[in-house]
């Protein structure tokens, strides 16, 4: 019952192969739901193998009933799928200026899943959250690296309690594997991936916020803008939430080749917990744009596509752009924000490509 | 109950028995199950001793190449990474900087946020 790894394609970037950190290139991104093979994977540290007929899932904290879950025991508890798009708050670290450490993710953190799970919010229930509770720590199952400090993210109530919020055990109606957190893992759609606590150990109900170095050092953010290469010291960062207003052109590819002629731009956009009203397309680097048709399933967590036919009569060099615009009025800005761990970057998107006759 | 305790408490519960707690203790450069393999590997000039003692025992040397730090920078990486392992003996500590910086360096000027410590 020794979790499977996923097979993957060999197409996708591989940041690092201990801990596994691969970006899917955009391409490969296509479709509404990000094929298993295709899809990124982020690790913190060395990917456990776990025997999922001795995993348990502990339940306990501010809760009346402290539980010790198997996955049988959650697999007869009524479950729910939700469609949410996961991106990794680094995702486009490599385009900021000055650089920071950390893996050099470029366009492809990100991708798309159904996930199918027990509400976080059952389990909550079941063990009684005492009136104390204010945050859930969800701790993961990672093999530190030396004595990395464990892998611990911290849920506030309120997004615990969202009925969307998952404790996972399948993704595309498959099986969990291995790499992405077999058997089961935390889903928390609309937030940046890290909160999606892979191999899942442990639920604790608390009133104070964890004091991980996964909550209290990383995956925080300027409270307010900061000039480039600044230092900014900690009492001064946030911690991250919701995921930004962005899109992502699938098609054509960067480099390719077409016939004069009608010409299809596609892609997705998201805005974590916001849903996307426009995208706007340009195929003359931003000099004149066209609104995109918003397309295909809208799912409220999960990212939308927008498709665009350009007519490019004449040869010639073309930068293709999108920009997309949420609910709220959010639109993508032209200069991201820089920040010291080189987070939520999310500039227009942009696609070189020629048309030959 | 000591906080102190009562966390570190906490923590050791939440790994089930059967689980091996650690890979780099091991000394598990990559993932032994990667269903993929970076080609990235660590340029064979001088200091290449030093970071494979100090670095590489635990994590895969693409975690490395993929970085364009300034020396501020890699002195704060480092820094975490004794956090986490184990001091680099300080007569190689230069030697390890000389190195990382020569290769992955950055090739303009550094700014004091260089290599601010992310995950």
């Amino acid at each position: 019952l020794a979790a499977q790894s996923a097979s993957k394609d060999p197409r996708l970037l591989v940041h690092s192969d201990g801990p596994l950190d691969y970006e899917t290139p955009p391409a490969l991104l296509d479709y509404y739901l990000t094929p298993i093979e295709s899809f990124y994977v982020r690790s913190h540290m060395s990917s456990p193998t776990i025997d999922a007929a001795i995993w348990r899932l502990a339940i306990d904290g501010d809760v009346m009933t402290p539980a010790n879950m198997s996955l049988d025991d959650l697999r007869r508890l009524p479950s729910v799928s939700v469609v949410a798009t996961l991106e990794c708050a680094g995702n486009g670290r490599a385009f900021f200026d000055p650089p920071v450490a950390g893996i050099q993710w470029r366009r492809g953190a990100v991708g798309t899943a159904r996930w199918t799970g027990v509400p976080l919010v059952q389990l909550l229930r079941h063990a009684g959250l005492r009136g104390t509770a204010a945050h859930v720590w969800a701790a993961g199952a990672d093999r530190p690296y030396g004595s990395q400090p464990p892998f611990v993210r911290n849920v506030p109530l309120a997004k615990a309690l969202d009925a969307s919020t998952l404790v996972a055990y399948a993704m595309n109606d498959r099986p969990l594997p291995r790499e992405h957190g077999s058997p089961v893992r935390l889903i928390v759609p609309g937030w940046e991936g890290a909160y999606s606590v892979k191999w899942l150990s442990r639920l604790t109900a608390a009133a104070t916020a964890s004091d991980s170095f996964w909550v209290a050092n990383a995956y925080r953010y300027p409270a307010r803008p900061v000039a480039p290469g600044a230092a900014v010291p900690p009492d001064q960062m946030v911690p991250l939430t919701g995921l930004v207003v962005k899109s992502l052109i699938t098609t054509p590819a960067e480099g390719t080749i077409v016939a004069p002629g009608p010409i299809t731009i596609g892609g997705f956009a998201w805005a974590g917990e916001q849903a996307i009203a426009r995208v706007d397309v340009s195929v003359d680097g931003g000099t004149t744009w066209s609104q995109a048709r918003l397309t295909g399933p809208q799912d409220r967590y999960a990212w939308r596509r927008f498709e665009h036919v350009a007519a490019i009569a004449r040869p010639q060099a073309c930068t293709v752009v999108s920009r997309a615009t949420d609910a709220a009025g959010r639109v993508q800005p032209i200069v991201p924000a820089w920040n010291p761990s080189g987070y939520l970057w999310n500039a227009p998107d942009v696609v070189r490509i020629e048309v030959r006759a | 109950v000591n906080p102190k305790a009562a966390r570190a408490a906490w923590l050791a519960c939440g790994f089930a028995a059967g689980l091996s707690l650690t890979a780099g203790a091991q000394g598990n450069a990559g993932d032994e199950k990667a269903p993929l393999r970076s080609q990235a590997s660590l340029p064979d000039t001088p200091g290449i001793d030093v970071a494979k003692a100090n670095c590489t025992g635990c994590h895969g040397a693409a975690l490395i190449v993929g970085q364009r730090l300034a020396r501020t920078g890699w002195d704060r990486e480092v820094a975490k990474m004794e956090r986490w392992s184990r001091p680099v003996p300080s007569a190689d500590r230069d030697r390890l900087l000389d190195y990382l910086v020569r290769h992955f360096g950055l090739t303009r000027t550094p700014s004091p946020a260089d290599g601010f410590t992310g995950p």
